[in-house]
């Protein structure tokens, strides 16, 4: 059940107004009946792998009353206990096919013949996300950071939440289990902004990144086709997709918490407008990063290390989160170039960088040349081969001519638009958080917004991130 | 909650309440376009717009709709004419626009033009724009077009729901506002193709029948029996290149004709004429060109004429 469809906004119709109005005033009966709307929703993409959500989520309800329970060794077995099967199961699911393949391609080179046997297996929706709000609440327990969560109820709903169940944001245990035992009131401003991040993320997802995908896919489809100008274009096209479909679900996925009273982690922070890359990924996809840096970075010595140890644990999280995203030595390769450009700005000391918002030529001109970067490196994450990324990077830089791309006017129009009213809101949660003061003139651009939600969605493609 | 449920009530009443209107205006607008959906629409309002009286009906895909002229088979046999072929469409939806069409009217004499893919079932539905103008509460619709991957069940029962995101058919629609209504087209369903030769296609492939289709076919069959329509099979040329492509061919050739025995239809067959062999009358191995749907035309009207004199 996509979040830009009928069928949801129905869905999550009958369970705002039966949540408010019939249970509104039990908070316990709210959390069963989230949890049993969260499982519903799960089950609409594959009921046979709630089987494995259920698992994963009594996996680590019971670790981490282990671990709270021992003091001694004990503690640690648990853990242990719980990542590795964890993992094991993202491993199996998502890295099976691609470590037996390759393992068989570097036996193939020395002349070793294997034919693997490949599993032939579905990827269960969200398990890259549930997995690591599982393991980041065992960890936290384990380090003392937070009691264990002895309701089971409150701890399955932290994990299975519907609005960020399949693509985030992964959530912290001790940011979301407090709203889950905390009694929720209706909150009228609070529903209503909640409301508006949801017509702006489905503006951003329906209009935005799908209509931009019809470019991209064709361009990269082609890409033998077109000259250098052309896959420029593909490439940025792309770079709008994967932002609009990524942070609209994630404002989608932040509304529809925020109109059953709850707050989620902010998962974006307009990253475009950022002047390097150490500023883009305090800005993209906040919640998987950050979740990086506290369970990874910081374990590995962090930056308060030796200059080639930042270097090697800068690596380290870059290609790890590369390869959180796919089985594919392209991602591995897009997390690389990430960490090389972001290094400089990781080698700085604190003092020496540049954090002030102060807009200048040369911070246009350093905005323009970090969404440049991003552009490049997103070649990787799109293409389907490292031999592709190389060789369309290649035609963009040794085979530049003008654009032989007809591209919509619609789009001409909707793209600087889009990154004009982004602009005024970068400095808010989300970019039409603030209304304007007559209530004529709002209800004129939501009925504008949704005008052009209904006539310029793009052809509906899947959620990019729910194939991680 | 009172408060935002009046809210939201005075910002979503406007939207309910001009739904309707709005779905009419644009169904209306776009159905007059004339190129839009690739001229389906022609044949749509030509049969919403009961302006087909004609005798013979020609259905079936784009073997019928782009390679028969009924203005020659008028002229050849005597008796009017109608080509109802839909592009790409097998059975099924042939049978939807019959369905559609025989709301208001009935012919004498049906061809059911034949070939390999008719009983076949496509992946989703293709040029569905051309479903859009007519398909709020129509339970045809509903029925043949559902489960395909295109169409939800609701897009048959909420207004405008149909519409969202058919950019292009909503732009289309605003162009024609001020257009005049539609008066009937003057092709009668024929669409020939004047392209030339541009098909290298040489990967053979297996077709396979559908039993669902199939069992639609014989229930048309029966249903045109029981209203006294006679129906006559044809299964139009194919360049001589489709017999090495297309692996089973004969084998389907086989079980259409076994159809027409079972059922006391007569066949005629031009999978082995002499057309077969002339590439410069084709422009791919399954599709006669302009020149050569003129040629078939007159072929089939002969046909007709010579083998069914009595039936005419």
């Amino acid at each position: 059940m996509l979040f830009n469809t009928i069928y949801f906004s129905l869905f999550f119709s009958c369970i705002f107004f039966l949540y408010w109005i019939v249970l509104g005033k039990n908070r316990n009966q709210q959390n069963i009946f989230l949890l049993t709307a969260s499982y519903f929703f799960y089950s609409c993409w594959d009921w046979r792998f709630l089987f494995l959500l259920l698992f994963s989520t009594f996996l680590d309800y019971f670790s981490g009353i282990q671990i709270a329970k021992h003091f001694d060794k004990k503690r640690k077995y648990w853990l242990w206990l719980s990542i590795i099967i964890n993992l094991s199961f993202l491993g199996v699911f998502k890295y099976y096919n691609f470590f037996i393949s390759s393992f068989s391609e570097v036996l193939n080179t020395f002349g070793i013949s294997f034919s693997p046997l490949l599993l032939n297996i579905v990827l269960p929706v969200g398990i890259s996300f549930y997995t690591f709000h599982g393991l980041s609440y065992v960890i936290d327990v384990y380090h003392q950071k937070i009691k264990p969560e002895k309701k089971i109820i409150d701890y399955s709903l932290f994990v299975s939440f519907f609005p960020l169940l399949v693509a985030g944001p992964i959530e912290r245990a001790s940011h979301l289990l407090p709203q889950i035992k905390k009694n929720r009131t209706f909150n009228y401003t609070q529903t209503v902004d909640g409301l508006k991040q949801i017509l702006w993320g489905w503006f951003k997802k329906a209009v935005i990144a799908d209509q931009c995908a019809v470019i991209a896919n064709d361009i990269f489809a082609n890409y033998e086709e077109h000259n250098g100008g052309t896959l420029l274009l593909g490439a940025i096209c792309f770079a709008f997709q994967i932002y609009g479909d990524f942070s609209g679900y994630s404002d989608m996925a932040l509304g529809t918490a925020r109109m059953l009273g709850f707050e989620l982690l902010k998962n974006f922070n307009f990253p475009y407008f950022s002047k390097n890359i150490a500023e883009f990924w305090r800005k993209w996809h906040i919640s998987l990063s950050s979740w990086f840096r506290d369970y990874l970075y910081i374990p590995l010595g962090g930056s308060r290390t030796s200059k080639l140890k930042i270097i090697r644990n800068t690596f380290i999280i870059f290609i790890v989160s590369g390869f959180w995203h796919g089985a594919n030595w392209t991602f591995i390769i897009w997390g690389a170039i990430n960490a090389i450009f972001i290094l400089p700005t990781v080698l700085k000391s604190e003092k020496t960088v540049d954090k002030s918002d102060k807009i200048t030529f040369k911070s246009i001109f350093q905005i323009i040349g970090t969404f440049f970067v991003t552009v490049i490196a997103w070649v990787f994450f799109r293409s389907e081969t490292v031999s592709d990324a190389f060789y369309y990077i290649y035609k963009i830089f040794f085979n530049f001519s003008w654009i032989d791309y007809r591209i919509s006017y619609i789009l001409l129009i909707l793209i600087p638009l889009f990154i004009i009213i982004e602009w005024k809101g970068r400095n808010d949660n989300y970019a039409i958080e603030k209304s304007s003061q007559h209530t004529w003139l709002n209800y004129l651009f939501y009925y504008f917004l949704v005008g052009l939600i209904f006539v310029f969605a793009g052809e509906n493609q899947k959620f990019i991130y729910f194939q991680f | 909650m009172k408060t935002f449920v009046v809210k939201i009530s005075f910002f979503l009443i406007p939207i309910f309440l001009l739904a309707y209107p709005i779905d009419l205006i644009i169904s209306k607008n776009l159905a007059k376009s004339e190129t839009h959906a690739q001229f389906e629409y022609h044949t749509w309002n030509d049969i919403y717009n009961e302006n087909i009286d004609d005798s013979l009906i020609f259905i079936g895909n784009s073997r019928s709709r782009s390679q028969i002229s009924p203005f020659i088979i008028e002229k050849t046999t005597g008796i009017s004419a109608y080509n109802m072929g839909m592009d790409g469409q097998q059975f099924e939806l042939q049978y939807l626009r019959w369905k559609e069409y025989k709301k208001n009217n009935a012919p004498k004499y049906v061809v059911s033009i034949v070939d390999i893919f008719f009983l076949s079932e496509n992946a989703g539905i293709y040029n569905h724009e051309q479903f859009l103008p007519y398909a709020l509460n129509n339970k045809n619709y509903e029925n043949y077009l559902l489960n395909k991957n295109t169409f939800d069940y609701l897009d048959f029962k909420i207004p405008l729901i149909r519409y969202y995101g058919e950019q292009q058919s909503i732009i289309t629609s605003l162009k024609n506002c001020f257009k005049q209504s539609y008066r009937g087209s003057t092709s009668k369903g024929y669409y020939p193709s004047e392209e030339k030769w541009n098909d290298n296609n040489t990967t053979p492939y297996n077709v396979e029948i559908q039993p669902r289709i199939k069992d639609i076919y014989l229930k048309f069959i029966k249903e045109c029996k029981n209203e006294g329509i006679k129906i006559i099979m044809v299964y139009p040329p194919e360049y001589i290149s489709s017999d090495k492509i297309i692996l089973n061919k004969s084998s389907i050739i086989d079980s259409l004709k076994a159809i027409a025995t079972q059922n006391n239809l007569n066949f005629i067959d031009f999978s082995k004429c002499s057309l077969n062999k002339d590439q410069t009358k084709f422009y791919n191995y399954t599709h006669l060109n302009k020149k050569g749907a003129e040629i078939f035309s007159s072929m089939l009207g002969d046909s007709l004429k010579i083998k069914f004199y009595s039936v005419f």
